[in-house]
């Protein structure tokens, strides 16, 4: 059970987002700098090599504006950057060329459910701004040079993030967590992002404060360092309960900055680090200002996708459960595939089931990704349809989905290698297969007709014999009507 | 006449006609350069044989019949804070005393197109800090006019250099003033074209705000052709307009003002400034009126009052933050510590010079919370209500005549102490910088000493082929300067 | 409005622009900060009420760069020109994780 705050809670997030670029934010190079040689992704642009100045990526410019407007924003038709200035070995300028002020996008709203109560987080606004590099910190028993000095490396020094800005409307760390799920599977919505955690793709600096009694706002502490959504929630319940206690006691929250440690659950305050009243910002004149046109914006709003509360409320239509819908439409991709089964004419039901357990199983045991599934959504559709219609069993439905997700076999091939074939066993065919079974199990037959299978088991095992020689083709309630008549 | 006194368009002329080969006038310059350049010191790094070799290969493309561009052969000399593959770019600064860039400026590549030889970096004040052109690692540029005396700056290098006649043309970049005040300390001509016509790719910047990439030459003509070589669209800057330039040249067709309107300074009393430099600007009124022009006083309260103060809080705060990239880490000097923090500080207190660890200071104070708010947020203001003063004076006037400076240089070393008198030495440069308009520097003669006399032409932005004509009917009048035997005024007398 | 550094905050200033004064000169520099602040309070004398800030108006603004990605060609070159390295990365002195 996580802890209850006693005083309400206020959580504004700052997502950065990595937009899906190729090129950095003000240079040619790479963004897929993950695994690459040290400072091998860089050039004089993102190495603040003198005389060289900016220049501003289009993409990211369309990126940032198209989240934006995913988040119900405001398009700004003239904005600008600005450089924060700071000295840091990862920030080669000694500046990071970011946005303030006249930004790419204000305003907007995210909705948000969280503990089955629809919520509206409002956004301030959305900026761009380029990354900084990377500090290696070698060990003192790592190796012998490296004991007494760090390491840059600038290979993800410029690299474009879009910085989205909440307005302090989150109460509660589930609120935020699902705020940010929510976030992310816009931005994947609308290959902005991949808004990957782990690799960095997405990060999140929380604020959090705890209200005075009166409803003042308290002091605002920040949140670094929370790598994944668990973390995230972790991370904001444990900051409640601290700043809980601290005022309990009597004490006084500190403004600061404080790091999530995973592995000890807990927040440290960070040492040194400069606050944010010591950055120096100013705007940069290096870069002529970023001037969107009308037509430019209607383009962007042509060009969105259908979004995922929109996606939400045309699965409504399919009849499924609120739950079934969330699963299916949580990546776009998935609900892509899921309609596409429908289409190829699988029940909605049946299929939306297959894609949710059978399809998410697979692929998790894979460890693929849909968007690398190798079962076409017609292969699957045939598959639903046969044992729709009983013509193949759900076990053997499944194996078939196995061999096709792991090997690239014709479906005619899979199901051959199941032993089982299309059809199902009845009738007269059952019957016979039945008598064989019984004549082969001549004690449990006597046992059962003379009254001995109290438990049910023995015919169970019967039964059991039945499916397996059938490979599942025969139907359970044919075959329990059929073994009972015989056995009396 | 000899090579040296030529100029660039004459020198090129010469060249085509195959009356002088480029390695004869690269040749000459560089013997007229290492004859005085012991008493002038006007550059970081001299080029001798890259210049002669570069020189040989036009001659061999002259020889095949090839065009060799509208500078073919002239030598020139670049400011040393314009990038130059493979020759050391030091910005007159120990944290950059062995930086070899990898790249060239783009006006440098422009340069080399119009088949201009690079011969030599031009001294400046360390990172265009100052107007003197002494706070540098190779020790101050003397001014030929009179070697006592200070060549202006912070592009004094470049200017010293052409009114030696070590070259025709030469390139230094003016942020509030570094090219149009050492022209008129000097005696040359210098243009400072609007902000926006230049690329400032590659040049190590001070102010990006405000620097813009400006040429230097004995003659207007020879300004336009460099701004016909140099000033065009660059994809490398977003700053750089790209628009279509207008042919700089064709604006020399011009021979009388006729329709003109041109606008004096009449902001300042006599007393004020030095007499001959006032007497000077009210000659060059009359010059005006007697080419036909419609020549009326006037002021500009905004500029003028507010200017000097706007430009340094924009400048200070620029350069502190320009320069936060020689940190020891990437390139340039390194000056080891126990901590990151000693690091920094051993190699940025120990490489950088007084002056330009002064202003770093100070334009860090500038943009920090609280005093942003009272110096920098409002001097951003004041720049549009001065840009609305030049546009509502342009709408009227064609070209405005003001000062280049209130005073001639000043001796070696006579460091000024008095702050009110240090900014008054901006005061007729930085408001046209403040605005992004052009403005052109160009010598009016000399006085009875020796010392030059200059007046500054300014335009509206992008108005600068406009005031190279009005310049140019000026400099018919007159002449035009003439390269000097470097000396010293006070033993020659 | 006019504003004014005393020694401490000089000497914050020199922290934040990493650029040592030795004691001996703080007040040298405090002064040299003052006059600087005292002569260019004259930028908040000037009513700007309502006045935008300043920005550069251009005839025809360049079009932005297109999302190319290319590799530059000489990757040595950065290795060669700094002053201390280590293996492929440049070296500093060791900075604490949490710093």
């Amino acid at each position: 059970m996580s802890y209850v705050s006693s005083r309400p809670v206020v959580i504004g997030l700052e997502v950065h987002i990595q937009l899906n670029t190729r090129s950095k934010l003000f240079c040619p190079c790479s963004t897929d700098y993950i695994g690459k040689t040290p400072n091998t992704n860089v050039c004089p642009i993102c190495l603040a090599v003198p005389g060289t100045l900016p220049l501003v990526n289009d993409s990211a410019v369309a990126l940032g504006s198209r989240m934006g407007l995913g988040l119900r924003g405001e398009i700004q038709k003239y904005s600008n950057f600005h450089r924060k200035n700071y000295f840091y070995p990862d920030l080669a300028k000694a500046y990071q060329i970011t946005q303030y002020g006249l930004t790419i996008t204000v305003g907007g709203y995210l909705d948000i459910e969280a503990d089955g109560k629809p919520k509206r987080v409002r956004i301030h606004h959305l900026h761009l701004e380029e990354d900084a590099g990377k500090l290696v910190h070698p060990t003192a028993d790592g190796r012998l040079t490296g004991a007494s000095y760090s390491l840059v490396d600038y290979n993800r020094g410029g690299v474009p993030l879009s910085e989205i800005v909440s307005e302090p409307d989150i109460s509660s760390p589930a609120e935020a967590k699902e705020y940010v799920a929510r976030l992310r599977q816009l931005a994947r919505y609308l290959d902005v992002s991949d808004g990957e955690m782990e690799s960095g793709s997405l990060r999140v600096d929380a604020n959090i404060s705890l209200s005075n009694p009166g409803g003042s706002l308290g002091t605002r502490v920040e949140i670094k360092n929370m790598n994944s959504l668990k973390a995230l929630e972790r991370a904001l319940e444990y900051e409640t309960e601290r700043q809980n206690k601290v005022l309990d006691s009597g004490g006084r929250i500190v403004q600061e900055t404080r790091l999530w440690d995973d592995a000890e659950s807990v927040t440290r305050s960070m040492r040194n680090k400069e606050t944010a009243s010591d950055y120096r910002y100013y705007p940069e004149m290096d870069l002529a200002p970023i001037v969107i046109t009308d037509e430019q914006i209607e383009e962007f709003k042509k060009s969105m996708p259908e979004l995922p509360w929109e996606k939400r409320a045309r699965f409504a239509g399919y009849g499924l459960s609120k739950e079934e819908t969330a699963i299916l439409t949580e990546r776009k991709e998935l609900a892509e595939y899921y309609e596409a089964v429908v289409s190829f004419g699988a029940p909605p039901a049946r299929a939306a089931n297959w894609v949710r357990m059978d399809v998410l199983r697979v692929l998790n045991e894979l460890s693929r990704d849909i968007r690398e599934f190798k079962v076409k959504p017609e292969t699957l559709a045939e598959l639903v349809k046969y044992v729709e219609a009983k013509e193949l069993s759900g076990t053997v439905g499944k194996e078939i989905l196995d061999i096709l997700a792991r090997e690239d076999v014709p479906f005619d091939e899979a199901l051959k290698r199941t032993g089982a074939r299309t059809g199902r066993l009845t009738g007269g065919a059952l019957e016979t297969l039945i008598d064989r079974i019984m004549s082969a199990n001549p004690d449990l037959v006597e046992a059962i007709k003379s009254g001995r299978d109290k438990k049910g088991g023995k015919l169970k095992f019967l039964q059991g014999q039945v499916m397996k020689e059938t490979k599942g083709q025969a139907d359970p309630r044919e075959t329990a009507s059929l073994l009972s008549e015989k056995l009396v | 006449m000899e090579i040296y006194e030529m100029t660039a368009a004459e020198t090129a002329v010469a060249i085509r006609a195959r009356e002088v080969s480029a390695s004869e006038a690269v040749r000459a310059g560089l013997e007229r350069l290492h004859k005085y350049e012991g008493a002038v010191n006007a550059c970081v790094t001299v080029l001798d044989e890259r210049a002669a070799k570069r020189a040989a290969e036009l001659d061999a493309r002259l020889a095949r019949g090839e065009d060799i561009g509208p500078l073919g052969g002239v030598p020139y000399i670049a400011k040393d804070n314009f990038c130059t593959r493979g020759v050391r770019t030091t910005c007159s600064s120990h944290i950059l005393e062995n930086w070899v860039p990898t790249y060239n400026a783009t006006a440098i590549n422009c340069m080399e197109e119009a088949g201009a030889v690079l011969m030599g970096k031009g001294n400046c004040d360390e990172f265009a800090m100052g107007s003197s052109t002494e706070n540098s690692i190779i020790g101050p540029t003397k001014n030929p006019r009179d070697l006592n005396r200070v060549p202006g700056g912070s592009s004094g290098g470049s200017a010293a250099s052409v009114a030696a006649g070590y070259v025709p043309l030469a390139l230094g970049s003016d942020t509030g003033g570094s090219v149009r005040q050492p022209a008129a300390f000097c005696g040359i001509q210098g243009l400072k074209p609007s902000y926006g016509e230049v690329s400032r790719y590659g040049i190590v910047a001070y102010c990006s705000a405000l620097d813009q990439v400006s040429p230097f030459a004995r003659s207007i003509e020879d300004l336009a052709i460099a701004m016909e070589a140099i000033a065009r669209p660059d994809p490398n800057d977003t700053t750089c307009d790209a628009y279509d330039r207008p042919v700089f040249t064709e604006a020399l067709s011009m021979d009388n003002l006729k329709g003109k309107r041109i606008g004096v300074f009449a902001g300042f009393e006599a007393e004020q400034m030095d007499a001959d430099l006032y007497k000077a600007l009210t000659r060059a009124g009359n010059m005006c009126r007697e080419a036909g022009a419609e020549v009326e006083p006037i002021d500009l309260p905004i500029a003028v009052k507010y200017g000097v103060a706007t430009y340094y809080v924009t400048a200070l705060a620029d350069a502190s933050s320009q320069l936060g990239c020689y940190d020891g880490v990437r390139y340039g000097t390194h000056i080891d510590g126990p901590t990151l923090a000693d690091m920094y500080a051993n190699t940025r207190t120990e490489s950088f010079g007084e002056e330009v660890r002064r202003r770093i200071i100070l334009g860090t104070c500038l943009l920090t919370e609280g005093f942003y708010q009272n110096y920098y947020g409002p001097a951003l203001k004041v720049r549009t209500r001065m840009s609305e003063e030049f546009a509502e004076l342009f709408g009227k006037y064609d070209a405005y005549l003001l000062p280049t400076v209130p005073s001639m240089p000043y001796t070696l070393g006579a460091k000024e102490t008095d702050p009110n008198r240090m900014y008054l030495g901006d005061v007729f440069t930085v408001p046209i910088s403040l605005g992004g308009l052009p403005g052109i520097s160009m010598c009016l003669g000399f006085t009875d000493g020796g010392m030059p006399l200059s007046v500054q032409i300014a335009g509206p932005r992008y108005g600068d082929a406009k005031i190279l004509g009005i310049a140019n009917v000026l400099e018919r009048m007159i002449g035009r300067p003439k390269p000097c035997e470097p000396r010293k005024l006070g033993e020659a007398a | 409005m006019k504003m004014t550094v005393d020694r401490n905050v000089t000497l914050r200033m020199a922290r934040a622009a990493q650029i040592r004064i030795p004691d001996d000169q703080v007040g040298h520099m405090m002064d040299s900060i003052n006059d600087i602040l005292d002569f260019c309070a004259l930028v908040g004398d000037l009513d700007c009420a309502g006045v935008p800030d300043f920005t550069w108006k251009m005839k025809r603004l360049a079009p932005r760069r297109p999302d190319v990605a290319h590799e530059w060609p000489d990757r040595d070159e950065f290795k060669a020109a700094a002053p201390t390295t280590d293996g492929d990365f440049f070296r500093v002195p060791k900075i604490n994780a949490e710093e």
